[in-house]
């Protein structure tokens, strides 16, 4: 019983406000990019203090290097006003530009990397990092801090684009099919590689090594 | 409601972390679905700990902190506002280059079209006519100059094939300077020229001769190289430079004679040589050329002789020199002339 009720507290608070928020922006995001194409200035302003410090933040896990993260939220927003009759007026907006912001992102750490010579910069090879938080008192669970180390290491594990996958599905509680046109992708191909980071998990978490040892210890005894 | 929950019986964390309506219930708060999810558990109270771990997962990836930049909002909006400018002029330069570019392309797209409807429509017969009184001058496409004289007609074909000698049909009376095209010690077929003028076939490499066709006698005086005279009936001569090849072509008989070179090429200057001729002779260039019927009323006169040169700038100067040096009386009426003795 109590665990029950324990559930019901769980998972019916926190993220109340929070959807009813995000269905309510979704609607008015169109709205705003359909006056910001017109050529509205404050809609355009509204746009960019919406989303700017989010795409920072995304543009963060890929390069530390700040002015490159600037340097392409500047070009998105740029291109964005001085092309804004040419886009499509029927669009998911937070797709589109995080979409865009990817592609120019990709476009100047390549630029950069060869500057520098690095060798393969290709979009395989761009890191993606996932910074899990230290201060965990919002979980209300004695073994987070184990589950942290534990969901830690399986991430490290992971390639980058599996982080990136993971990343967008559950921080930026986006769909596959949206993931898969952020980054350019087939929604098979984003399925396949969400369920290949699975793996990771598993044999982080599994039992698969109590399993093995039972397994192993049946073989041994003499029939 | 069973089978739903059954479902979900031997589910791990990850497979619960996979779960659509299970990760999207640890945002929404459907009635529902909580009931559902404690209704799983009641169910099968073993699942809660895989539950928890998936959730916290979620949690934890939820729970990233963004991370904060050293550029405010404010400052960064207003760097993009300073840089829009800048942007569309750079927009606009590009723009004007990329029209510029556009345009030379496709007025260059258009000339070449023009030269190649141009380059085609050489393609195919040729054909000059010269009228009466009216001499020209032509270029052929490897470059050999012909002097066409009056009423005269000369035409070719011109295709895509070019391992074919160089082949000219001439009526009248031409001058032709051929351009040499042959290597030394590689002669090709292609390297040939050939005028054919009436039922004879003249082959050329480069050379420079007149041709004479005019009442079914044609001369060919030769000026300098070769020319192979062949015809249908089995005639094949060679021509040396001074020699003057005369066919009669009603009777198909020739002969070879030694020619003066400046008699034969006096038309070409726009002279008549007159030298060894008699009014006869002049009477035909008057009709040839000038298309006059002209009548002459004493036959005698005929075969009177003149010697010099005529300046032909029109038959009014042949007409002076023959009623001054022959003593006669001419009259001339439309297309027709009568010459009669004094």
């Amino acid at each position: 019983m109590l665990c029950t009720k324990d559930h019901s507290y769980i998972y019916s608070s926190t993220y109340a406000k929070l959807t009813i928020r995000v269905v309510l922006k979704m609607n008015s995001d169109l709205q705003i990019w359909q006056k910001f194409q017109v050529g509205h200035e404050a809609s355009f302003k509204i746009l960019f203090e919406r989303y700017n410090q989010l795409l920072f933040n995304y543009g963060f896990k890929f390069t530390q290097d700040e002015s490159i993260i600037e340097d392409s939220i500047q070009e998105l927003f740029v291109k964005l006003w001085c092309n804004r009759d040419n886009l499509s007026i029927d669009v998911i907006v937070k797709n589109y530009l995080y979409q865009a912001f990817r592609r120019v992102l990709v476009r100047k750490i390549e630029q950069s990397a060869r500057r520098i010579s690095i060798a393969n910069s290709s979009i395989d090879y761009l890191p993606f990092t996932i910074e899990l938080p230290h201060d965990l008192s919002m979980i209300r669970q004695e073994r987070a801090m184990e589950i942290r180390d534990k969901l830690d290491q399986a991430l490290q594990q992971m390639t980058a684009r599996q982080r990136e996958i993971i990343h967008l599905r559950f921080f930026e509680e986006l769909s596959y099919t949206d993931i898969a046109e952020i980054m350019g992708l087939s929604t098979k191909d984003t399925y396949k590689l969400f369920y290949r980071a699975l793996d990771s998990l598993k044999k982080h978490f599994g039992r698969f090594g109590l399993l093995v040892l039972l397994y192993l210890l049946q073989q041994l005894r003499p029939h | 409601m069973n089978s739903r929950l059954s479902k979900y019986k031997d589910y791990k964390a990850v497979d619960f972390f996979a779960d659509e309506d299970f990760v999207t219930s640890s945002h929404l708060d459907g009635t529902f679905q909580r009931d559902f999810w404690s209704e799983l558990v009641d169910q099968y109270p073993n699942l809660l700990a895989e539950m928890e771990t998936a959730r916290v997962w979620v949690l934890l990836i939820k729970g990233q902190q963004q991370v904060q930049s050293s550029l405010s909002t404010n400052q960064r909006w207003e760097n993009i506002q300073a840089q829009i400018p800048r942007y569309e002029k750079q927009q606009q330069q590009r723009l004007f280059i990329h029209r510029t570019l556009r345009w030379s392309a496709s007025a260059a797209a258009l000339l070449l079209l023009g030269m190649l409807i141009y380059e085609i429509n050489q393609f195919g017969t040729k054909e000059t006519n010269t009228a009466f009184g009216e001499r020209r001058e032509l270029a052929l496409p490897d470059s050999s100059i012909i002097k066409l004289n009056s009423n005269s007609s000369l035409s070719y074909v011109r295709n895509w094939k070019t391992d074919k000698p160089r082949e000219v049909w001439l009526e009248g009376e031409g001058m032709f300077e051929v351009k040499h095209t042959a290597i030394k010690n590689r002669l090709r077929e292609n390297d040939l020229f050939v005028v054919h003028v009436g039922d004879l076939s003249l082959t050329v490499l480069g050379t420079k001769f007149n041709v004479k066709d005019r009442r079914g006698r044609i001369e060919v005086s030769l000026f300098e190289g070769s020319v192979r005279i062949q015809s249908e009936n089995g005639l094949n001569r060679i021509l040396a430079p001074g020699e003057t090849f005369i066919y009669d072509e009603s009777a198909k008989a020739d002969q070879t004679v030694k020619s003066d070179t400046d008699k034969a090429m006096a038309w070409t200057h726009g002279e008549l040589s007159i030298e060894h001729s008699n009014l006869a002779n002049i009477v035909s260039v008057l009709e040839d050329n000038y298309g006059y019927q002209v009548v002459v009323q004493d036959s005698a006169l005929l075969n009177k002789r003149f010697t010099g040169v005529i300046p032909v700038k029109g038959i009014d100067d042949i007409l002076f020199v023959i009623k001054h040096t022959m003593n006669v009386a001419i009259e001339v009426k439309n297309k027709q002339i009568i010459i009669k003795p004094n």
